[in-house]
C-alpha cells in the first residue's frame, strides 16, 4: 500500500525542507542541495516546483516574497516538526546498524 | 523535399518514457517536434541533432487556455534555469529539450512524478474516457432495448447486426485504456515507494488493432445499409463538419486570449447548435423529398379522392388480393425487404384505391425466412407474445394469439389473434423456416386459406 502522504520523506522532500530553514528561491534550493550534498543529490526542476506545491498545499512550507515569476519560500512549523521526524527517525536507522555493525566508516 | 513530416503518434499520452525516446530518435534523424496532436504528431526538418528530451505534465493546464498559466510559467521558468529549453505546448503536456549530457532530469522523484500524472490522467480519464464510455453504454441499451422490442426488424437489418459489434468493440477499447491505466498507477504507486519510476507497457496495438476492426463492422453497416447513401454521406459531412469548425473556433477563441470557460462553454454551444441545425437541414430535406431516408419504395403515381391527394405503389408482391379472391380493381401494392445474414423480413400491403367501389379487400403480411435454426423459437415467442392481454382496473382487455388447426394452411403451427371481444382474421403461420404473420380485412374462405399457403409456403 502507498504511503501516508509525507508521514515518511524522501531523500529530495528531506533536502528540500532543509534548505528552507531560510528563506530561498526555487533554483536556490537546487543550487543549494546540489552544493550540500556534494552532487550526490541532485533534484529536477519539474520534481522541485511539484513538491513545493504540494508543501505548499500542506501548509509545510509558506510563500515569503514574490518577484514576477519568481517566488521564495521557507519552512513552517509544521514542515519544521515533519523534517525533526524524518531526522530522527534516520537518526534511529543508523543508531541500529551502529549496534549491530559496530561504528560505521566514516563517511 | 519536405520540410514538414506528420507521423502517427503511437503512444499513451502518460507515457513519457515512450515519447522521450520517440523525440529524440527523430531528432537525431533530423526533425524536431512541432506539433502535438491526438492522432498525429508534426515534425519540422533540422540539422540532426543528439538532444535529450523530457516530457512533464501540468494538471491544470488544459487545451481550451489561451496562455498558460503564471504558475506554470513559473515551473517552465525553474526548468530553463536547470538547461531545459521548452518545445512544445500541448494540453496539460509539455516538451523540454537540452542538448547538455550532464543535465539534471526535470524528474526526479518517482512520487510526486506518478502523482502529477494521476492527477492528469484522473482531469482526462475522468472527463473524456468516462465520457465515452457513457456514450457506449447508453447506446448499448438502446441496441438491446431494440432487440427485446421488435427483434425481427433488428435482426433482419444488416446495419444494426454489424453497428452492435462496433460498439462492442469500442466498449473493449475504452474498458482497456482505462483499465491499463488504472493498472499501471496502482502498481507505480508502490513501485515509486522503492524510489523506482514504473514504466508504462500499454498495448497500443491491441488498442489500434480493435479500433481497426470497429472501423471495417463499421464499413460493413454503412455498406450493406437500409439508409442510402446519400443521407449517410449528409451525416458524415455533417459530423465532419462540425468538428472541424469546432476545432476552428476554439484555435481561434485561444488565439484572441478568450478565457478557458468561456472558450469552452462556446464550443460545446456551437457544436450543439450546428449539430441541431445540421440535423433540423437533413430532417427538412427529408419531408420535402430532397433527401431519400430509406430504400422504401417510391410511389408511381397519385389520385385525387374527397379532394386530398395520394400515392400510388405499384411493388411487386408474393401474394395478391386478386390471385385470392379474382377482384379486378385499381390496388396501391408496397413492399418493403431487408435482409441480414440471420434473417430475411418482407412486409407487404395490398389496398384498393378509394375510387374503387370493391369493398374492404386489403391485404398486409409479414414474411419472416429465419436462417439460423436456433433463432427460430426466439423470434417464434416474441411474435406470439408481441399481443398480450392488459388489465386495467381489474378489466382484461383482451389481446392475444390462440393456437388453431394448422392443417388448412399445411403449416407447423398456427395462432389467430383474438381482441377484445371478436376473433379477428390474422394469422400467425409457422412453417419450418418461415412465419407469416398475415391480416385480412375480409373473412378469407377454406379456399382462400389454402391458396395463400400454397404460394407463402417456402
Amino acid at each position: 500500500m502507498p504511503r501516508e502522504r509525507f508521514k515518511t520523506l524522501t531523500e529530495q522532500m528531506f533536502y528540500i525542507l532543509l534548505c528552507l530553514n531560510r528563506e530561498c528561491r526555487g533554483a536556490e534550493i537546487l543550487e543549494t542541495v546540489r552544493t550540500l550534498t556534494d552532487g550526490r543529490v541532485s533534484i529536477g526542476s519539474g520534481t522541485l516546483y511539484d513538491l513545493l506545491e504540494q508543501f505548499l498545499a500542506e501548509g509545510m512550507i509558506e510563500e515569503t516574497k514574490t518577484e514576477g515569476r519568481r517566488r521564495s519560500y521557507r519552512i513552517t512549523e509544521k514542515g519544521r516538526l515533519m523534517l525533526e521526524r524524518e531526522y530522527r527517525r534516520i537518526r534511529h536507522q543508523a543508531e541500529d546498524y551502529d549496534r549491530l555493525f559496530g561504528k560505521g566508516e566514516p563517511l | 523535399m519536405s520540410k514538414v513530416k506528420r507521423v502517427f503518434a503511437n503512444f499513451s499520452f502518460y507515457d513519457h518514457s515512450a515519447i522521450e525516446k520517440k523525440l529524440e530518435q527523430m531528432a537525431a534523424n533530423g526533425w524536431m517536434i512541432r506539433n502535438a496532436g491526438s492522432l498525429f504528431w508534426t515534425y519540422e526538418k533540422i540539422q540532426p541533432q543528439s538532444l535529450r528530451f523530457a516530457v512533464t505534465y501540468f494538471p491544470s493546464a488544459s487545451e481550451f487556455d489561451p496562455y498558460p498559466s503564471d504558475k506554470q510559467l513559473e515551473k517552465e521558468a525553474l526548468c530553463a534555469q536547470d538547461g531545459w529549453r521548452l518545445v512544445l505546448r500541448w494540453d496539460a503536456m509539455q516538451v523540454f529539450c537540452t542538448d547538455r549530457e550532464d543535465a539534471v532530469p526535470i524528474e526526479t522523484d518517482p512520487i510526486p512524478q506518478v502523482e502529477n500524472i494521476h492527477r492528469t490522467m484522473k482531469k482526462k480519464l475522468l472527463t473524456g474516457q468516462l465520457f465515452t464510455l457513457a456514450v457506449i453504454l447508453w447506446y448499448l441499451y438502446l441496441q438491446i432495448s431494440q432487440l427485446r422490442d421488435n427483434p425481427v426488424d433488428y435482426l433482419s437489418s444488416t446495419s444494426h447486426l454489424f453497428a452492435a459489434p462496433v460498439w462492442l468493440l469500442l466498449l473493449f477499447v475504452v474498458c482497456l485504456e482505462i483499465g491499463t491505466y488504472f493498472r499501471w498507477w496502482h502498481k507505480a504507486e508502490q513501485a515509486a515507494e522503492e524510489g523506482i519510476f514504473l514504466p508504462v507497457r500499454a498495448n497500443l496495438w491491441l488498442s489500434w488493432g480493435t479500433v481497426a476492426l470497429a472501423v471495417v463492422f463499421l464499413l460493413l453497416s454503412f455498406l450493406d445499409s437500409d439508409t442510402p447513401l446519400p443521407l449517410l454521406a449528409c451525416i458524415v459531412l455533417l459530423l465532419g463538419g462540425i468538428s472541424f469548425l469546432a476545432n476552428r473556433l476554439m484555435g481561434w477563441m485561444k488565439k484572441k486570449g478568450i478565457p478557458r470557460t468561456v472558450n469552452l462553454a462556446v464550443s460545446c454551444a456551437c457544436i450543439l447548435v450546428l449539430f441541431l441545425a445540421g440535423i433540423g437541414g437533413i430532417a427538412a430535406a427529408a419531408v420535402n423529398g430532397w433527401l431519400p431516408i430509406t430504400h422504401d419504395s417510391r410511389p408511381t403515381g397519385t389520385y385525387e379522392w374527397n379532394g386530398h391527394s395520394f400515392d400510388i405503389y405499384s411493388d411487386t408482391l408474393p401474394l395478391s388480393v386478386e390471385a385470392l379472391t379474382g377482384l379486378e380493381a385499381r390496388w396501391s401494392k408496397q413492399a418493403r425487404q431487408q435482409e441480414s445474414p440471420l434473417l430475411f423480413y418482407g412486409e407487404y400491403r395490398q389496398a384498393p384505391l378509394y375510387t374503387e367501389d370493391v369493398g374492404s379487400y386489403d391485404l398486409q403480411y409479414e414474411i419472416i425466412d429465419v436462417k439460423i435454426p436456433a433463432l427460430y423459437p426466439f423470434i417464434q415467442e416474441s411474435l406470439i407474445n408481441a399481443r398480450q392481454d392488459e388489465v386495467h382496473d381489474d378489466i382484461v382487455f383482451t389481446d392475444h394469439y390462440e393456437s388453431i388447426d394448422p392443417g388448412p394452411w399445411n403449416a407447423q403451427a398456427a395462432y389467430q389473434r383474438h381482441w377484445s371481444d371478436s376473433v379477428l382474421d390474422e394469422y400467425l403461420v409457422c412453417w419450418e423456416t418461415r412465419l407469416v404473420k398475415i391480416t385480412f380485412y375480409w373473412t378469407p374462405t377454406q379456399e382462400q386459406i389454402e391458396a395463400a399457403a400454397a404460394i407463402l409456403q417456402p
